[in-house]
């Protein structure tokens, strides 16, 4: 009986993640298919015609020319690349020092309308994008940032939810091991350093991974705030798949998967802890 | 249950995801080095401009020399030696300049010996005549011109009898016809015997030879004298008429052409060492004293939109002065090219100057006006690139369309057509390599 369990679980779980890994099976199987196949297989979708889309496993025909096409004559495919990188980068760099510093100061030290400051910040995550574009559109076009990169990396620099996940990992550090550390005469910059990002380093890899998946996808931000196409990242290219670059499109969803599927490998085990924390009670 | 320990596993996965991100970037960046050197290499940057309406303006611009508007031709009717050129082709000379030396040494030499040789024919024939008179006596010499007389006497009547029967035949008067025959046959009997009776007689006949060839030597004596005499006085040797052999006496036998005007020299047909050829002028000097002329030859395109009577600004010797174009004709010397002439005073400057045209006219509007860098043409016909845009996914791309056109009228820079195109199309001009149509292509920045 505990047999039949076993491989009856076994096979739900196999299954979910069949249905979970199809769309990342069919985009690679899509990528090395030449293009009249992938009309044939998934054109009506695309020209929204009324026919069924099916997505074979492997190609008739494998060709990489979309591969070399992408990669070799369109550099403009390869700036976006960079131009995310170039956003993404900084923005993960500079969440680590603010939200570090932001979380420590909300985890350790005790000030007037401390709680209520916090619930501010949870209350500014929780809002949606579409909520603060417009304060956010008027602050970046005072500033004089509007179509240039900073405008989606400052706003990312100073995202409350940095601040959240790591206050949750460095409020977990006991106040005893801080206290001992003050008694044997250590600065607050030293229990900072020594105590507070030594020991709380898996809440900062897993802001790292979290970050980068998440402005990895940036979508509605240089959408918004960056008009000149030059400076487009490569997230917004992914959006414009069209019938016309179909075969493009699914070689681009490739390449643009590696990035992240690198860093989720590197950091695996510290985003799930970091999901934890995050979830946490105070 | 044992227990696996993963997490040695679990670190070299994570070492593994790092390294392999790491090669990731690299990769990322040599094929960005990669791509953008092809696309160097094989994307042509065109510029790009648009149609424009307005009007063609013609400007042409060339140069002309200055020449008289006559020419003088200096004619030496003697075929003699040309012993120097003074005055070389183009060069300008004033009036009494010398032109070119004849040295006349062979053919005076020719001429006296010629003259010499007349002179001792001259003397034998009298001498020979002497004789025959002195054979023929006095008498004989009187009985002689008396025969001789008769002689010419009986041929004139002759004459006068074979005129009358040639009058006679043309009537229809059998009568006058027979008459004038018998008259001209009695007249010819006359002359008949006359002769006979002179060349009956033997001393007779060789009296008269003789003074024939007496008469004959006479004649050519003058004739070589008054050649020699005239050739003594074209030249700058003195003339005498002693006769003097003056070539023997090393008296000069040149002969200086001078230039009867100011001018310059056109055209020179002499050369030095070689004998001039009577039946063209030796040189050719401008005569600038009746103005001068301008000719500017200017290519069939130009000429088109050119007119006589049309104004066009001339420099000639720094200045500037506008002038009337008197004709347009097609030019000799290259041929599908136009020589435009211009009239102009004899002040403005001297024949050989240079002088330069500024010709400019302004054409009709044309509603589409594009740069010549823009149009192109094959086989054919003329046509210009249309740069599409296409907004894709990478954003902007430009292509190239072709779009045929019609040539309406062009200048240097500028080419009015109409076809296929709009004033809102970007045409491709300039670009950095060949293309086609079809091809990628980049904006350049300028």
């Amino acid at each position: 009986m505990k047999k039949i369990h076993y491989w009856l679980r076994a096979a739900c779980l196999w299954l979910l993640a069949t249905v979970v890994l199809m769309p990342l099976v069919m985009t690679f199987a899509a990528s090395l298919m030449q293009k009249s196949e992938l009309l044939e297989h998934i054109g009506s979708v695309m020209t929204g015609g009324s026919g069924m889309a099916n997505a074979p496993l492997l190609p008739r025909l494998t060709t990489l020319v979309q591969y070399v096409s992408l990669l070799m004559d369109t550099p403009k495919f390869l700036d976006m690349f960079w131009n995310l990188m170039g956003m993404v980068l900084p923005i993960v760099a500079g969440q680590v020092v603010i939200g570090t510093l932001a979380a420590w100061g909300f985890a350790r030290y005790r000030f007037p309308f401390r709680n209520g400051l916090f619930l501010l910040y949870i209350a500014l995550m929780m809002l949606p994008f579409q909520v603060t574009l417009v304060p956010n559109f008027l602050v970046l076009d005072r500033l004089g940032l509007m179509d240039t990169p900073w405008a989606v990396i400052l706003p990312g620099i100073f995202s409350t939810f940095a601040v959240f996940l790591l206050r949750q990992f460095l409020i977990a550090i006991p106040e005893s091991l801080i206290e001992a550390a003050r008694i044997d005469g250590a600065g607050e910059l030293r229990i900072f350093f020594s105590i507070g990002l030594a020991l709380g380093h898996p809440g900062i890899a897993s802001l790292c991974i979290l970050s980068f998946l998440d402005y990895w996808n940036l979508i509605e931000q240089p959408m918004t705030f960056i008009s000149s196409q030059d400076k487009w990242p490569l997230s917004l290219y992914l959006t414009r798949i069209g019938e016309s670059n179909l075969e493009v499109a699914m070689a681009a969803s490739v390449i643009a998967l590696i990035a992240p599927l690198l860093m989720f490998f590197y950091f695996e085990s510290y985003l799930v802890k970091g999901i934890q924390m995050s979830g946490m009670k105070e | 249950m044992q227990q696996v320990n993963t997490a040695p596993k679990k670190e070299n996965s994570r070492t593994f995801a790092g390294k392999a991100f790491v090669v990731f970037l690299a990769l990322m960046v040599l094929l960005t080095l990669t791509s953008r050197a092809l696309e160097e290499m094989t994307i042509a940057t065109v510029q790009a401009i648009r149609p424009q309406r307005g009007s063609l303006e013609k400007q042409v611009t060339a140069e002309g020399t200055l020449r008289a508007s006559s020419l003088t031709p200096i004619v030496i009717a003697d075929e003699v030696r040309v012993k120097e050129v003074t005055a070389p082709e183009g060069s300008m000379v004033q009036t009494g300049d010398a032109l070119f030396v004849l040295d006349y040494q062979t053919e005076a030499k020719r001429l006296y010996e010629a003259y010499l040789a007349a002179s001792d024919s001259q003397v034998k024939a009298q001498q020979a005549f002497t004789w025959a008179s002195a054979d023929l006596g006095e008498d004989g010499i009187k009985r002689m011109e008396s025969r001789v007389k008769s002689l010419a006497s009986a041929a004139k009547q002759l004459d006068e009898d074979l005129s009358e029967l040639a009058q006679a035949q043309q009537g229809d008067d059998s009568y006058t016809i027979r008459i004038a025959k018998r008259n001209a046959e009695d007249a010819q009997d006359v002359y008949d015997a006359a002769k006979q009776r002179i060349d009956g007689a033997t001393i007779t006949r060789d009296y008269t030879e003789k003074q024939l060839a007496l008469q004959e030597a006479n004649e050519k004596l003058e004739q070589s004298a008054a050649d020699y005499l005239a050739l003594l006085t074209a030249s700058d040797g003195a003339a005498t008429n002693n006769m003097i052999p003056a070539f023997a006496e090393n008296q000069p036998y040149l002969r200086t052409i001078l230039a009867p005007h100011a001018g310059t020299v056109q055209k020179v047909n002499v050369t030095a060492g070689a004998t001039h050829s009577a039946s063209q002028p030796a040189m050719q000097i401008s005569d600038s004293s009746n103005g001068l002329l301008l000719d500017i030859t200017v290519s069939n395109d130009d000429a088109k939109d050119m007119a006589v009577g049309e104004s066009a600004s001339l420099v000639v010797n720094g200045q500037m002065t506008d002038s009337v174009i008197t004709s347009i004709v097609p030019s000799e010397e290259s041929p599908g090219s136009y020589i435009v002439k211009f009239q102009l005073p004899a002040s403005i400057g001297d024949a050989g100057m240079r002088g330069t045209m500024y010709y400019t006219k302004r054409s009709q509007t044309y509603q589409t006006l594009i740069p010549l860098s823009a149009l192109r043409s094959d086989e054919i016909g003329d046509f210009v690139y249309i740069i599409s845009q296409g907004d894709t996914a990478l954003g902007m791309h430009q292509t190239l369309v072709r779009a045929d056109v019609i040539i309406l009228k062009k200048d240097s820079t500028r080419a009015a057509v109409q076809g296929g195109i709009t004033q809102q199309d970007q045409l491709a001009a300039r670009s950095d390599r060949s293309v086609e149509a079809g091809d990628r292509v980049k904006l350049s920045e300028e």
